[in-house]
């Protein structure tokens, strides 16, 4: 194994050190146990200690979308002409909480600074497109949005047949009065092991909407967390997922509330098929002094195999008694009246399946406000149906 | 021969013996009322027509169009021009009715011959003003949040759309007001005609004011007790069930 300091000889001091730091706490920390509940174990089968990193990738990566006045910053530009930024937004959102973040610092090699000027409204999506080839990517990216400001960006991933392990934390910072949307689609291959970490600081009156759509690879550990720092600041926090064949997601979607007036929503609805395995864990967390916020939190997961399993705890913490929360979550299967109904119609047992499947996944889809990703998600859920 | 034909079925749920003996022949162009007092096994009939799972075909047959489908799948025999309007119609989050009938109509014609778009509307709205719906129905999803009354006229939407060879009606009028009753009976009349038959499943007479049936069964204990035409139904309105039954035991 590399020394993670070696990674890039132009690096400044005070990144070495991070990287230095990280790997030595990524050498002390042990893995999770994958064990949820009675019933819930993922059985992860990566092992990261021995990750060959000669098989270091940069992504094929295309970012389009006519929105001159936005600046987007590779690594090297970073570090070369806005290190002050740099220095203060990186890792300061998404800190070192377990053995996969503590790799990523320790060996990312794949960094895009995307800042949005004060009042600058985008006219249309920004898309960062990736497609990962073999081997290892570890990837990160910070945007920061000016005041006023409103920034939507979708991404999309996927990758080559022998994609190994992919990295990925997206650190946004959201100005006081902006919006930040930000979309994603994981469509990774299913050999590839996936751990990915999207935290939002939002923020005074600033709004930030996420729709995240987890679809691909063998193994996702995904976290989604908004940080509702600035007073009067709100996050919806969708999301969606579909696991088929042998695929293993661990989902965490978080909002913590800091601030007076506050709000949060948080929707996820997933459907496990095949031999595949998906875990939910949510949580709303409102702070003393967060007086008068709103947080809400309901998770929906649709079992469509007998071998398939899936589990959902969503969680309050409340610190402050002038709030309203509400959380909630329910794992069903097809209902087999409806599907009778349906089939008395002419629809084949999968013509109805695949109504009922889209029509669980509908009331979410309305939410998405990237028109875009919008169109595309029925024929995601057609293309998941029949694997 | 009818186009509908079940003969000598004995249906059970969960080992239950429910239906004990049916025989039944509906041809195009025909109304039949089948009529019953609660528990006597109408329903029942209607869901082993359709294919219900539940229901343990035991002995017997059905055929449709000389055909016989007692174990075909529930969406051969709709393509095959069997229908059933239910009496507790299900609800689809999620699905429009526009989009669920769309669907519906793309698997009767087949992969090749997929409905226009324009042309689907057309005859969606043509259908809707016939059943006096509000256009706004063709975008909500398929009953959910339906008033009872609103069910059963989609229940019927769904029957002028498809038009079936044979449309068996479970207890299609009951709950409605006579406004909403007027307006399905309107809807199954303008089914009516020689290539389309009509099995109508009732507990009351009512209906039969506005649909004139041709033959009229009485079922009781799960099976025929009585056949005769439209003037039975109004003796069995006029004296009650009670006034078939000891004719069984006798």
């Amino acid at each position: 194994m590399l020394k993670s300091h070696e990674m890039n000889a132009n690096e400044p001091a005070w990144l070495s050190e991070k990287r230095k730091g990280a790997l030595e706490l990524f050498r002390k920390t042990p893995m999770p146990s994958f064990v949820y509940g009675i019933n819930m174990k993922l059985d992860f089968g990566l092992d990261l200690e021995n990750l060959d990193f000669n098989d270091f990738q940069e992504p094929l990566r295309e970012i389009s979308g006519k929105n001159s006045g936005i600046k987007i910053i590779n690594f090297n530009d970073a570090i070369k002409n806005n290190e002050p930024v740099l220095r203060e937004k990186f890792m300061s959102a998404a800190k070192i909480n377990d053995k996969f973040s503590a790799l990523h610092y320790a060996f990312l090699n794949s960094l895009t600074l995307i800042i949005i000027p004060k009042n600058f409204r985008m006219k249309e999506p920004l898309e960062i497109s990736s497609v990962m080839k073999k081997g290892i990517l570890l990837d990160h990216t910070i945007i920061i949005t000016g005041e006023n400001s409103e920034a939507t960006i979708v991404e999309d991933v996927s990758s080559e047949k022998g994609s190994i392990y992919r990295s990925r934390i997206v650190e946004i910072y959201a100005g006081d009065n902006s919006t930040v949307n930000y979309g994603d689609v994981q469509l990774l291959d299913e050999s590839a092991v996936n751990y990915t970490v999207k935290k939002a600081v939002a923020g005074r009156d600033s709004t930030i909407n996420w729709m995240d759509c987890i679809f691909g690879s063998k193994i996702t550990l995904s976290e989604v967390t908004t940080i509702l720092e600035g007073q009067g600041s709100s996050t919806n926090n969708h999301g969606a997922f579909f696991s088929a064949n042998e695929q293993q997601f661990d989902i965490v979607t978080n909002s913590i509330h800091k601030a007076p007036n506050t709000f949060s929503d948080i929707v996820t609805k997933g459907a496990v098929s095949g031999r595949s395995k998906a875990m939910y864990r949510g949580l709303v967390k409102i702070h003393e002094n967060a007086a008068g916020s709103n947080g809400y939190q309901k998770e929906d997961t649709l079992i469509l195999s007998s071998d398939a399993t899936s589990d959902s705890i969503p969680n309050l913490e409340i610190g402050n008694n002038d709030v309203k929360c509400s959380h909630g979550a329910t794992i069903g299967r097809i209902d087999r009246e409806k599907l009778f109904y349906m089939r008395s119609r002419g629809l084949s047992e999968q013509e109805a399946s695949m109504e009922y499947v889209k029509g669980f996944f509908e009331g979410l889809i309305l939410k998405i406000r990237i028109q875009k990703l919008r169109d595309s998600m029925h024929s995601l859920i057609e293309r998941k149906m029949v694997q | 021969m009818a186009f509908l034909e079940v003969k000598d079925l004995h249906v059970s749920i969960e080992g239950k013996e429910i239906l004990k003996g049916v025989s039944l022949e509906v041809g195009k162009g025909e109304v039949v009322a089948l009529m019953g007092p609660n528990g006597s096994g109408k329903s029942t009939l209607a869901y082993t027509l359709m294919g219900h799972p539940r229901y343990e075909v035991t002995k017997g047959s059905i055929f449709l169009n000389g055909k016989e489908i007692t174990n075909a799948e529930p969406d051969d025999r709709s393509k095959k021009g069997l229908f059933l309007s239910f009496q507790y119609p299900q609800e689809i989050p999620g699905v429009s009715v526009s989009n669920f009938l769309r669907t519906a109509i793309n698997s009767h014609r087949g992969k090749e011959n997929p409905i226009s778009v324009p042309q689907f509307h057309k005859l969606l709205q043509e259908k809707m003003a016939m059943l006096k719906m509000d256009r706004k129905f063709a975008l909500r999803y398929l009953n959910e949040g339906f008033s009872g009354g609103e069910k059963k006229r989609m229940e019927i939407l769904q029957m002028a759309v498809l038009e079936p060879a044979i449309a068996v009606l479970d207890e299609t009028d009951s709950g409605l007001d006579i406004d909403a009753l007027r307006t399905v009976a309107e809807g199954v009349n303008a089914l009516k005609g020689p290539e389309h038959g009509v099995v109508l499943i009732t507990h009351y007479q009512r209906i039969l004011n506005y649909v004139v049936p041709d033959k009229v069964h009485i079922v009781m204990d799960g099976k025929i007790v009585k056949s005769g035409g439209k003037e039975l139904a109004m003796q069995v309105e006029e004296k009650g069930y009670d006034w078939v039954r000891p004719k069984i035991d006798a």
